[in-house]
């Protein structure tokens, strides 16, 4: 009884951490940045639904899920404009573009701070404190609401990929960003295509993180073990990404439960790590992008 | 030269009308957040004080003094506390000091008190070392951090017949100093500690601990850390169907604890510093029904220490003078000697090394209102 | 009128100037080469003529209008393709996509799937491997591949950046018939090539790059007769 509900657990954690991971492999294949402000990207959709919700508290949950969605969207484009598409046409150097990616998320959680206050916010919805019971197990209902978007994301990212020119666009540029120009595609536009999808995926993440825990400015946090699943994943990779949130989402309930849970936190990193020593490329390397 | 004389003599009165003046009003600096997070913190304080030295000009009880209090806004960052400390000591001449709030701006306060040898008095700060470095000047109202959990331990036992306690504790320096305390009164009871589990400060997930923890079966659960965490533990084992009676360390008490633990929350325990009604002595019941009838509620927590804070100042003003002039020392002195005295709060006694003995109220959360459970008193 | 044609030309990277003063004619519907040796330029000129690389001084006319300072995609609107040196194929994109991304700038009016056939009837082997992915291909097959993409795009004028490097013979021979072939439904080609042979048999004109400026030009039977090409270019003595 309680190992499934630890491995459902530890799932949905997974579902949270692979849809921040999406947003490091998508920015990083766009533009080959590793925007370490993804998980302060994340904190900012929790809070942007939770002011939805204060100032329409009628809402349905999947609107306000929408509504943060579409706001981090924006606000992705912008900083993408404003802040890293010039550090990157200037051929900023590697570790100036990390400080770059570190200094925003640390000013996003600050503002966060400011705005939102030091204190946790909690979304005041039933969602927040519903229990099912399905065969005899009490899961919350808001693990129903996270797979169930993981999954539309899954489906949504194939879709995108295969069925479309952005998509197709996105793919080519990931691959040979100066061939992708002699066709006709604008690296530009494919790298704010790949932050606004950033953004809206860790908003999501967010606003669905929400209901399990609560939202404050430092759970950007969270983006540390996001980016240990990217790159257990493989950077880059859009499977990986998926697949090393659940391993990092499962490693951590249920091996906090054998080795002590003081070294939870540890685990993603050691679990990381580990696939580093065994597969330095990642579990689905096939990124071959060339310069 | 009757001119010279007549301006020697203008001065002279001068003189004689101000140090009239200072033998009159004495002033006290007050420190703590009045903006920020923590601002309930300090801002309540103040407003009991407030409320318990209009009382106390007004009946006289102050005899031939005046107290002037002089608040200044720490927002909760200590550099900012000490800074308006050393401002009060230096440009208002302050009799003494009133807080800090949190044990961190406390201690940055006493930096600046201890050296210029002003006697300062905290309400709320909980941190044990505070009171442990052989300083004189330095005294508080609230029972040590140790305290609230060894005094909960004992709860529990006597209170609640706990047989097999288990502990989840919070892994810093505040959650492991009140396991020790909480531990070692139970150890010495011979109960026995069915689990002590560390959890990180950042931990969320605590579904693995609270699992294993159900398969131990304890009868009582003693969450010692802070609200944000003890909240998303009740939370969970809520979700879990885990029925254990649960203190929850001083979250209870504090709203944000019932918004993250949501239903669950109902029928934790948790103490505080004071709760309005749990005292029986006539001091007791005179301050809620006073504050009731300018208030039309119960005072909080935080306006009950304040409140008394003034009381415990206004008996030390009352020794001092008794005793000669009221000086900085004289003020230290007639703090010390402060025992027994009956407050909103239960009897006061300021023991020697500066931390207080008086009741520990331990309550229950029932329909999401703070009941009292039982009043320790020992 | 779609002739090419590049007046008084430098370009270069940083302070380093890889071409110095180029002039080329590219007259509309023929096959002009661009030889030279290794480090000459002429990759430079290709990237420059697509937009890659800002042209320093001198001016670039397709058709009587400048497009010396149009980006690769204001270039690849008006209808001049590329196919880069080395083939450059999206390793990890199906040999379909790689087609398909060639229409990428004309693709509110790409017309479905349909729109391939005519590339998998220029090449049949790519038929076979539609749905394999580009970098499992061999050589020869990313060659078509890349000329394949670079014609999805409906051009007029055709870029070719030594094609048949690192081709066997029997494919370099495809390669060259199919430029042949290109060349007859009225594109205009700029071929650079190593294989000067090969190259001045397509060729209607040639030009030899020599150190970032032309050193020789003419009609390509002309250069096949001139000594100077049969010594360097053309391995006779």
């Amino acid at each position: 009884m309680n190992a499934v509900i630890q491995i459902l657990s530890g799932l949905t954690i997974g579902c949270i951490y692979g849809l921040v991971a999406l947003g490091f492999s998508m920015i990083f294949r766009a533009m080959g940045l590793v925007n370490f402000a993804q998980g302060d990207i994340m904190m900012l959709g929790g809070f942007l639904g939770y002011t939805a919700l204060s100032i329409a508290p009628e809402l349905p949950f999947v609107f306000i899920l929408v509504i943060a969605m579409i706001a981090t969207g924006l606000f992705g484009f912008v900083i993408e404009r404003v802040a890293y598409r010039p550090a990157l046409k200037r051929n900023a150097d590697q570790i100036y573009l990390v400080l770059l990616t570190l200094g925003i998320g640390i000013v996003l959680a600050n503002a966060a701070r400011l705005f939102w206050g030091a204190n946790p916010v909690v979304y005041k919805i039933p969602l927040t404190f519903d229990i099912v019971h399905v065969g005899g197990y009490p899961l919350p209902r808001v693990y129903f609401y996270i797979v169930g978007f993981m999954t539309l994301t899954i489906i949504a990212l194939n879709l995108l990929f295969t069925k479309t020119w952005t998509g197709l666009a996105l793919r080519a540029v990931s691959q040979d960003p100066t061939t992708s120009r002699l066709m006709g595609i604008d690296p530009g536009r494919s790298s704010s295509v790949a932050f606004v999808i950033a953004s809206m995926l860790g908003a999501a993440a967010g606003v669905l993180y929400a209901p399990l825990f609560y939202v404050s400015f430092d759970m950007g946090a969270v983006g540390l073990k996001a980016f240990a699943a990217a790159i257990i994943g493989s950077l880059g990779s859009v499977f990986g990404a998926v697949v090393g949130g659940l391993i990092v989402g499962l490693a951590e309930t249920i091996g906090g439960q054998i080795i002590g849970t003081e070294f939870q936190d540890s685990i993603a990193f050691a679990v990381m790590i580990a696939v580093l020593l065994l597969r330095p490329q990642g579990l689905f390397a096939q990124n071959r992008r060339v310069a | 030269m009757l001119r010279n004389l007549s301006r020697l003599g203008a001065l002279a009165l001068s003189l004689a009308l101000a140090g009239q003046a200072s033998a009159q009003t004495l002033k006290i600096g007050i420190v703590g957040p009045l903006s920020g997070p923590s601002a309930v913190y300090g801002t309540e304080t103040l407003e009991g004080a407030r409320f318990a030295l209009e009382a106390a000009q007004a009946s006289g009880a102050l005899g031939s003094y005046k107290i002037e209090l002089i608040p200044d806004d720490s927002a909760g960052n200590p550099g900012r506390a000490a800074q308006a400390t050393a401002r009060m000591i230096a440009s208002d001449d302050v009799l003494m000091v009133i807080g800090g709030s949190t044990s961190a701006e406390t201690q940055a306060m006493i930096e600046v008190t201890r050296p210029a040898e002003v006697f300062q008095f905290s309400p709320l700060a909980q941190a044990t070392n505070l009171t442990q470095q052989g300083n004189k000047w330095f005294a508080r109202l609230s029972q040590t951090a140790d305290a609230f959990a060894g005094n909960a331990a004992i709860w529990a036992i006597e209170r609640h017949k706990a047989k097999s306690v288990y502990m989840l504790v919070r892994n810093d320096n505040y959650g492991q100093s009140l396991a020790e305390a909480f531990g070692r009164e139970i150890e010495a009871k011979g109960i026995k500690v069915a689990g002590r589990v560390a959890y990180e400060p950042a931990a969320k997930d605590f579904k693995p601990i609270l699992s294993t923890m159900g398969q131990a079966n304890p009868d009582f659960v003693a969450i010692l850390g802070l609200y944000t965490d003890t909240g998303l533990i009740v939370k969970q084992m809520g979700e879990l169907g885990i029925k254990v009676p649960t203190y929850a360390n001083t979250s209870p008490a504090i709203p944000q604890f019932i918004e993250i633990a949501g239903p669950a929350s109902d029928g934790a325990y948790g103490a505080l510093y004071y709760f309005a009604g749990s005292i029986d002595t006539a001091a007791g019941k005179k301050f809620v029904a006073d504050w009731n009838a300018k208030f039309k509620r119960d005072p909080s927590q935080y306006e009950g220490m304040g409140y008394d804070t003034m009381l415990v100042l206004v008996e030390a003003v009352k020794k001092a003078s008794a005793a000669g002039k009221v000086t900085r020392e004289s003020i230290r002195d007639a703090f010390f000697k402060i025992a027994d005295l009956p407050v909103a709060s239960g009897n006061v006694s300021i023991l020697p090394n500066g931390d207080v003995k008086r009741p520990l109220p331990f309550v229950q959360l029932k329909d999401g209102k703070l009941k009292l459970d039982f009043l320790l008193d020992k | 009128m779609t002739s090419l044609s590049i007046q008084n030309a430098a370009a270069g990277y940083g302070h380093t100037l890889v071409l110095r003063d180029v002039s080329l004619e590219i007259p509309e519907g023929e096959v002009v080469c661009l030889l030279g040796a290794n480090g000459a330029g002429k990759t430079t000129l290709i990237r420059v003529l697509s937009g890659l690389l800002p042209l320093k001084s001198g001016s670039i006319k397709l058709g009587g209008d400048d497009i010396s300072r149009l980006d690769p995609i204001s270039i690849v609107s008006r209808g001049v393709a590329t196919v880069p040196e080395g083939r450059r194929i999206f390793p990890d994109l199906t040999v379909r996509e790689n087609l398909q991304i060639g229409a990428y700038h004309r693709r509110r009016s790409y017309a479905g799937t349909n729109e391939l056939d005519f590339a998998f009837e220029m090449f049949p082997r790519l038929k076979e491997r539609a749905d394999q992915m580009g970098g499992t291909l061999s050589g020869g097959e990313q060659q078509m591949l890349a000329i394949g993409r670079a014609l999805m795009s409906k051009p007029k004028t055709l870029l070719l950046d030594e094609p048949s490097m690192g081709l066997a013979p029997i494919l370099i021979q495809t390669v060259f018939e199919t430029i042949a072939q290109l060349s007859r439904t009225g594109i205009t080609i700029l071929l650079v090539e190593q294989n000067a042979a090969a190259a001045l048999d397509v060729a209607s004109h040639g030009y030899v790059l020599d150190r970032g400026e032309i050193s020789l030009h003419g009609r390509a039977d002309d250069l096949k007769a001139d000594p100077r090409v049969q010594e360097s270019y053309l391995g006779l003595a």
